[in-house]
Parts: structure tokens; sequence; C-alpha cells
């Protein structure tokens, strides 16, 4: 009988010690589908010299995998209209920010001047956002400076003001010390994670990158639920 | 042309040399070979003392010339010494290659000496590289005064000229040991007006046919020896220099050829970016110079109807034994370096300098040629256009993307990102107690550590190791610089007590700074309250 009870008692703490590992599946979020992302080819291989350290976020070399947004999230920011604080650009043009080509090719980014820069993105209308994606400059493994994403429901940043990504870790820009890593640029654009906050005018902020000092972006594609 | 438009125009080149030269130098980081550069002339400097280096370098006229001008200056130690300094000795050399025009005197019409002096005050290539703390300007201007002078000694062999040919010849040998391309290329040059003058124009009655003597040569040649030995024995004290000098030769012409490693580029290395550069959403060119140095080329060649001798009514802008001189020296420098699989940017401006000078003749040839004053007024049009397009390559090469790869001048060049670093160790010298003594190690392979050594330059507690395992103890909080592959170790050394920040070196190139938190925290605070 002892037997018996020392017997089950170790089957049961087997089973217990192995329940954790067992893959269950994950109860499915109905509410919740895939973003489906068009990523443009990439343009270089692995990450200068394999680099790894405490404030820069590590390429693993895989894709990001799949991003659950609600359903019904939408691209809002296609063609809309942009603004920035270098208004004439010497390479480039402002529009190329939302026109939906995202090569790493010359002709499909637009270069802002050196220092500090922003571009604001007007989606038209205030939207609950679910996903935000920018793709800065991506044919070199470079890292840009003082990346902040804000959001607002006026052009001039003063009303419902929500930092969304923040990886200014010294405060350069003002905006208070960022906690986000800083990141390699890669095909796959940079995706930020608006966590349902809704605003009209999404702000990103950069300050010049590790190759040069100047400002630069492909893309950046916003999506979120219709009002 | 009136010498009063000539004398405008020449005035007009020399301010826009002068500012695409002497303006704002401290734009660009200092590149690793300008800091390398620095940090030699800095132990002349300091020391008194010169090394000639066989192996490295190159020879010691930079760090010469820059020394009366920091004595100038009161710059008097290392720490003083500012970018503005360095960079401009090569400046004031570039900006003097025009006033050397003159010296042709009236073998190169001033019409033509004008036009190669607007293109040499505005080439990007040129400008770019006055700009540049290394041997080549100094290189480039010697290059000039031989030719001039070896020109000069053809025209009129008992002028003394070839005593100046020779002093040119010492200081281009003892600037760079590429000297010898350009002596070859110049001996070139002189077979090249010989033989025109021998076989193609026997009756005229031009010096050079029977007055090029042996001894002058030879003169020339001793000349050239003892100014170079004066300076590769840094004025007597290393008399080895002088031996090691001869040795180094073997040396370039074997890295030159067999081991060239990352500098080995193609043929078309130097030609491809004049001719054009397209990257990036960034377009240069100085085809336009290239092409009126082959018209200049083809002018030269071309049979002018009347009596040889007849310079006057020439309307080649140049004698013609002189236009020869060029066009081989021009074609035989470009052909050499491009043969040579060793090939750095700056090296082209040796070359190039012919064609600048060329298409000042190519330009002033068309002129003339034009005849009708509608077609001289479109000639003058387009010339100005090519000159303004130039000029406006220069502004964004020089100014606005002087460090950025897209800028085909632009050779492994540090990156502005850089800058930040310093900035940041200057910041937290600012707060931390000890100051410019605060300890600074940096664990990088030697290709990661320059500039460094320039830029640390007034701190006085800074190591160098390539291996985070050689770096000794980090436990007095130290600043530690890390390249990439040392940055595992140096963290596991400081056992995560420390903020770390990531600088751009070059592209694609990272450098990791650790901060002590404490000095961190410190840093933050002094930050905010000054916000």
């Amino acid at each position: 009988m002892n037997r018996r009870i020392l017997l089950a008692s170790a089957a049961f703490a087997v089973f217990m010690t192995c329940l954790p590992a067992v893959p269950f599946p994950a109860p499915q979020d109905t509410s919740k589908e895939e973003l489906k992302l068009q990523l443009p080819k990439p343009m270089f291989v692995g990450t200068p010299r394999n680099i790894k350290t405490a404030n820069l976020e590590t390429i693993t070399g895989k894709s990001r995998g799949p991003f659950m947004v609600p359903k019904g999230t939408h691209l809002l920011s296609a063609k809309k209209s942009v603004s920035s604080s270098d208004m004439q650009p010497v390479i480039g043009e402002l529009s190329f920010v939302t026109d939906g080509e995202k090569s790493g090719e010359d002709g499909y980014f637009v270069e802002l001047g050196p220092g500090k820069q922003w571009v604001t993105i007007d989606l038209g209308q205030k939207f609950t956002l679910s996903a935000i994606l920018i793709w800065h400059y991506h044919s070199q493994a470079r890292v840009y400076r003082d990346v902040v994403v804000q959001l607002a429901d006026d052009p001039a940043f003063t009303q419902g003001v929500v930092t969304l990504f923040n990886n200014d870790h010294d405060n350069t820009l003002g905006f208070g010390a960022g906690k986000d890593k800083e990141y390699i640029e890669t095909n796959e654009g940079r995706l930020i994670d608006p966590k349902g906050a809704r605003g009209r005018y999404l702000r990103l902020f950069s300050a010049g990158n590790t190759s040069n000092d100047m400002n630069h972006y492909v893309e950046v594609e916003v999506y979120g639920l219709q009002p | 042309m009136k010498r009063a438009i000539a004398f405008i125009l020449t005035l007009a080149a020399l301010g826009a040399a002068a500012y695409f030269r002497f303006y704002e130098p401290q734009l660009r980081p200092m590149h690793h070979d300008e800091a390398n550069q620095a940090v030699k002339f800095g132990a002349l400097l300091e020391k008194g003392d010169y090394t000639y280096d066989k192996s490295d370098h190159h020879g010691p006229i930079l760090y010469y010339a820059t020394l009366p001008a920091a004595m100038a200056l009161g710059q008097v130690r290392f720490g003083d010494v500012t970018v503005a300094l360095l960079r401009g000795v090569p400046a004031a050399f570039g900006l003097a290659l025009i006033l050397l025009l003159p010296l042709f005197g009236i073998s190169l019409q001033i019409e033509a000496r004008v036009v190669a002096a607007l293109l040499i005050a505005v080439s990007p290539a040129m400008t770019y590289f006055s700009r540049f703390y290394i041997q080549e300007m100094l290189f480039v201007f010697f290059v000039l005064g031989f030719l001039i002078s070896l020109w000069r000694y053809i025209l009129r062999p008992d002028g003394g000229w070839y005593f100046l040919a020779g002093i040119f010849g010492g200081l281009m040998a003892a600037t760079k040991e590429t000297s010898v391309i350009i002596f070859a290329a110049a001996a070139l040059s002189l077979f090249g007006v010989v033989v025109r003058e021998k076989f193609f124009f026997r009756k005229t009655n031009m010096p050079v046919r029977r007055r090029i003597f042996a001894h002058h040569i030879a003169a020339m040649a001793i000349v050239a020896a003892a100014t170079a030995a004066i300076f590769f024995s840094s004025f007597g004290r290393h008399p080895e220099g002088i031996k090691d000098a001869v040795n180094a030769l073997n040396i370039y012409v074997e890295r030159g050829s067999f081991g060239p490693g990352f500098h080995a580029h193609p043929f078309f290395f130097y030609l491809g970016p004049l001719i054009v550069s397209i990257r990036g959403g960034l377009i240069f060119t100085e085809l336009f110079v290239l092409l009126l140095g082959l018209a200049g080329m083809f002018f030269v060649f071309l049979p002018h109807r009347n009596d040889e001798s007849m310079v006057d009514l020439d309307p080649l802008p140049v004698h013609r034994s002189l236009g020869v001189f060029l066009v081989v020296y021009t074609v035989a420098a470009t052909l050499i370096y491009s043969l040579i699989p060793y090939k750095t940017p700056w090296n082209m401006l040796a070359f190039y300098l012919g064609w600048l000078i060329l298409a000042g003749i190519g330009a002033i040839s068309i002129y003339r040629r034009a005849g009708n004053p509608l077609y001289r007024a479109v000639v003058v049009l387009v010339l100005a256009a090519g000159i303004a397009h130039l000029a406006w390559q220069s502004q964004l090469a020089n100014f606005r993307y002087p460090s950025e790869p897209r800028n085909p001048y632009v050779y492994a060049q540090t990156s502005p990102d850089f800058l930040k670093l310093v900035g940041r160790i200057d910041a937290l010298a600012a707060v931390h107690r000890e100051g410019r003594d605060l300890p600074i190690k940096v664990v990088a392979g030697p290709y990661e550590q320059w500039p460094l050594p320039w830029y640390l330059r007034d701190y006085f507690n800074v190591g160098y190791w390539t291996k985070a395992e050689t770096a000794g103890d980090l436990g007095r909080n130290p600043l530690v610089i890390a390249s990439a592959e040392n940055v595992e170790a140096v963290r596991e050394k400081l056992g995560g007590q420390a903020v770390e920040e990531n600088y751009g070196l070059r592209p694609e190139v990272l450098l990791t700074l650790f901060i002590p938190t404490g000095l961190w925290d410190a840093f933050m605070k002094s930050k905010e309250a000054g916000r």
C-alpha cells in the first residue's frame, strides 16, 4: 500500500514538474488578428561587428514574429500630409514619409538637416492606434539618435500629448530621459506598440545617427481603428 | 583678356580658394590618418625631435611646415594645438597653388592661368583635400613648383631654374615617397618635348634640342638629394633617416604593388568618381574639368597653320612644347597612379592638377576658336556655369556632407557621431572630481583606437589596450571605451556597474562608452540643473 502511494506520489511529482514545459495552445484572442506587413528587401546582412551592449537592442537575424492588433485595424497614414522642422529637404520630399515606398535604395528616402529634427504626420482625424512602423534608413547598419515618438490632438502638441517611444536616455531633447533602447535599422522597420493610444498628430524626433548628422525617413506607417 | 579683368578674376579665385579651404575647418571630425599625423607633429612640437619612420607616416615636411605656424600662433603645447592650425597648413599650400601659376610666365598665357586658377580654387577634389591634415596638398604644391621649374629650365638653361627644380624635387621626396612617380612622369614629359622638338619641328629655334646639359641634371639631382637629406636626417640629428628614406622606397613599392590590402582598388578608382558619383541621392562630378582637359590635350596636338615660332598668332594659350610637357605628364601620372593597386583618393591630386591646368588651356582654346562674339558669349556662360557648379559641389562636399560616405572624396572617415563621444567625455570630466585626470581606458584594436589619441590629447590619465584581458584592473571606476569585440569582456570586468552608450566611429563601426553609474548620475544631475 505504502509502495503504491509512494509510486503515485512520485508520478504526480514528475507530472507537476513537467507540466510547465508541455506546450499548451494559448487561448485565442478572437478580437485580434496578425498585422500584415509588406517588408522591403533587406539591404545588408548581420549587425556591425555583432555588437551587443546594454543600451542597444540586439539583432537576432530572425524575423520579428507576428504582431497582433485588434480586428479591423487599417493603415491610416497612407498619403497623409507630412510637415517637418526642415521643410526644404536637400534630398527627397516629405511626401516620401507616407508614400508607401519602403525600399532602402536611393531615391526613396527624405533627408532632413543635421541635429535634432522632426516630422509630423496629420492623420486627418483622431484615431485609436494599433501599431506604428518606422523605417529611417535601412541600407546601412546604423543607429538613429534620440528617437522620440509622440501623439497629440493638435498640431502644436499642447493637448493630449502621449509619448509612445523614447530612447533619448540622457534627455537631450528635453522630454525626459527615455527608457527605450537604441536599435539598429533593418528592413523590418521599428515597430512601436501604441497600446491603443488615441490622437491625430504623430510626431517623430531624431538627432542624427551613428554614420552622419542627418535624419532620414524612408517610410512611417501608422495602423489603427476607424472611429 | 584685359589685365584688370585678369586681376579681378585672380582675386576672385583666391577669395573662393580661401573660403573653401579655411572656413570652418573643424566641421569634419579628424580622420584617423590626420590624427596620426597630428600626434606625430605633437612629438616634434613638445620634444623638439623627429625621427623618420621608414614604414609609415611618409616624410617629415608636413611636421616641419606646421611647426612655425604653431609657434607663430603660440600653440606650443600639444594640448593647445587646434584643428584650425593643423588643417590651415595644407589649406595654405592649396591656396598657394594658385600663386605658383604665374611662374609659368608667358609660356602659359594669362587667360589660361586665370581659368586654371578658378578651377583649382573651386574643384571639390582640390578643396576637400586642402582641408585634410595629411601630406597631399604640400606634395601637390611641390609637384607644381617642380614642373614649373623644370619647364623654365628647358626654356632658359642658364637661369638657375635647375637649382630651384632640385629644391622642389627634394621637398617632394621629403614629403611623400610617391615622388618617384612624379619624377618618372616628369622624365617622360621631358622626353616628349625633346621628341617633338627634335623630330617634328627640326627647323624651329627651340631651346630644348640642344640645351639640356648633363651637369645641370646632375646638379639638380644633388640639390634634390641634399634638400631631402636635411629633412630626413632631422637637420643632421638622425643621419640614419637618410638611409631609411632610401630603404623606404622598397617598402612602398612592395606595399603599392603586392600588399595593398584594404587599399586595393580597381583602375577607375580615381577617374570614376571624377567622371560621376551617384550615391544616396547625391551626384558629384568633375567631368567638366576632364572634358576641358581633353579639349586642351586635343588643341595642343592640333596643328596650327601659322609658323610655329609665331606664338602670338597661335590660338593655343600655351607654348606648344609646354602643352606637350603638360599632356605627357598628366597622361603618364594618371596612368601610373591608376595602374598601381594601392589607392587612396587623395593620391589623385598629383595628376588631377595636370587636368586642371589643361582644362584652363582647353577653355581658352575653345573661346578663341569660337570666333563669333555670340559663340564666345556662349562659351563664357558655359564656363561660368561649370565653375559655379563645381563651387556648389565644393560647398556640399566640405560643409554639408564632409563626413558622409555618399561624398566620393570621403574615405574611411570618422563619423560626426564620434564627436558626440568626445563631447560626452568632456562633459563627464567636467563633473568628475579629478577633472581631466580622470582615468580613461581604451580597449580596442589599432584601427578602432584612432583618432582617439588626438581627441584625448589633453587628458592625462589615458591608456590604450587592444584586448580587455590585458587592460588590467578596471576597479578604479575609469571611463572605458571599448570596441565591439571587447564589449562583453569589459562588461564582465565591470560587473555591470556602468551605463553603456554607443557611438559611431565610422559607418557600421561602433564604440561603446562605459560610464560608472555614480559619474553618470552626477552628470545627469548637473545636466538637469543646467537645463
